[in-house]
């Protein structure tokens, strides 16, 4: 047999991967909706800017077991998002912190960006809670007080 | 597997390109049906571009996301329907890169890390005389360390990767990356032969 060419190798190393870590089942159906309700979003006069994921990472559990907490930090331009996920036994939280601290309002949204939620003010130094944000895929929304700053929404997250 | 199949599957890659390039058109055009099908075409591939990166399955899916919500945002921006495909890999790239840059110091052990340590009698149950061949193939790709690994698997689901952007997401010297690319092919080729499967 003659020896293998290169493309024939990688062809080799794709076939491994695909076989080896296979993308999960769903993922194809979860994304299809992820632009379905974005291009929606669009269509409409849903004037927001994308906060682009910048970091994700678990706490660990230690020794209570289970804490379920995790940390997203989400940036767009000058701003900076890190928000705090924690949910326990059906119950569930939200701490932000907003660099830098301008005027704005903060709110939870379903996916399609409606409301899910009360708006609670940000504190001069950068901080919100919400403290019953429900559970299940989650957006939320940042509304600068002045009005020339745009409003700024993070891609769906799972709490 | 023989060289046949091999070729087969690169020339289904060029394919996949095609039709992803198509169907950006058709969503171009104002037809949606042209997203939904560019989406099931083309996740596959971020997926197995943005796990090169040792992400965790979670960040992968973010990374994945954020990939897809930009493309819907700056469609107008790509003039080309013929680089569609590489902007998506790109953009994934950059993101599963800074993302792990940003978490490789609580790295976490990853269960395919301990595959090529996890002896061979585990899987000479297999039966099946294609998954033993499968199943050789991976020990081949596995022998690779690991920065042989993270470079096979991004330029083969990759088309034509751009080595000047490469070479930032794989710090290595652009200058370097083809003939570390011709060295780790060579590796490969020798631990296919070693293992039988050639």
């Amino acid at each position: 047999m003659s020896e293998m060419s290169p493309e024939d190798l990688l062809g080799v190393v794709r076939a491994a991967w695909e076989e080896r870590d296979p993308m999960p089942e769903g993922l194809v159906a979860r994304m299809q909706e992820v632009v379905r309700i974005e291009s929606d979003l669009l269509a409409t006069d849903w004037d927001c800017e994308l906060l682009e994921l910048l970091d994700r990472s678990e706490e660990l559990a230690g020794a209570r077991g289970g804490s379920g907490a995790f940390t997203l930090r989400f940036g767009h331009d000058d701003v900076e998002l890190l928000l705090r996920i924690v949910a326990e036994g059906g119950a569930s939280r939200i701490d932000g912190w907003v660099v830098p601290p301008l005027p704005m309002t903060a709110q939870v949204l379903e996916p399609d960006g409606t409301d899910r939620g009360p708006t609670v003010e940000v504190t001069p130094d950068g901080r919100f809670e919400l403290t019953h944000p429900g559970s299940g895929l989650t957006r939320l929304r940042l509304e600068p007080h002045d009005g020339d700053r745009t409003t700024i929404v993070t891609p769906t997250f799972e709490i | 597997m023989t060289d046949t199949q091999a070729g087969s599957a690169s020339a289904a890659s060029d394919d996949l390109w095609d039709a992803a390039a198509a169907q950006f058109a058709i969503w171009r055009e104002g037809d949606p049906r042209g997203l939904d099908d560019l989406v099931a075409v083309m996740t596959p591939v971020l997926w197995q571009v943005v796990r090169a990166y040792r992400v965790s399955p979670e960040v992968a899916e973010d990374v994945i996301q954020s990939t897809w919500l930009a493309l819907v945002r700056r469609r107008d921006s790509i003039d080309d329907p013929q680089a569609v495909g590489g902007w998506l890999t790109t953009t994934a790239r950059r993101a599963a890169w800074r993302a792990s840059s940003r978490t490789q110091r609580d790295v976490s052990i990853d269960p395919l890390d301990l595959e090529p340590y996890i002896p061979a009698a585990c899987s000479a149950e297999s039966q099946v005389v294609e998954g033993d061949e499968r199943s050789r193939l991976w020990r081949a790709v596995a022998t690779l360390d690991q920065r042989c690994q993270r470079l096979l698997r991004v330029v083969a689901f990759e088309q034509r990767p751009d080595y000047a952007a490469l070479s930032s997401d794989l710090r290595m010297p652009v200058g370097s990356i083809g003939p570390t690319r011709g060295r780790c092919l060579t590796k490969l080729r020798t631990a296919l032969a070693d293992g039988g499967v050639l």
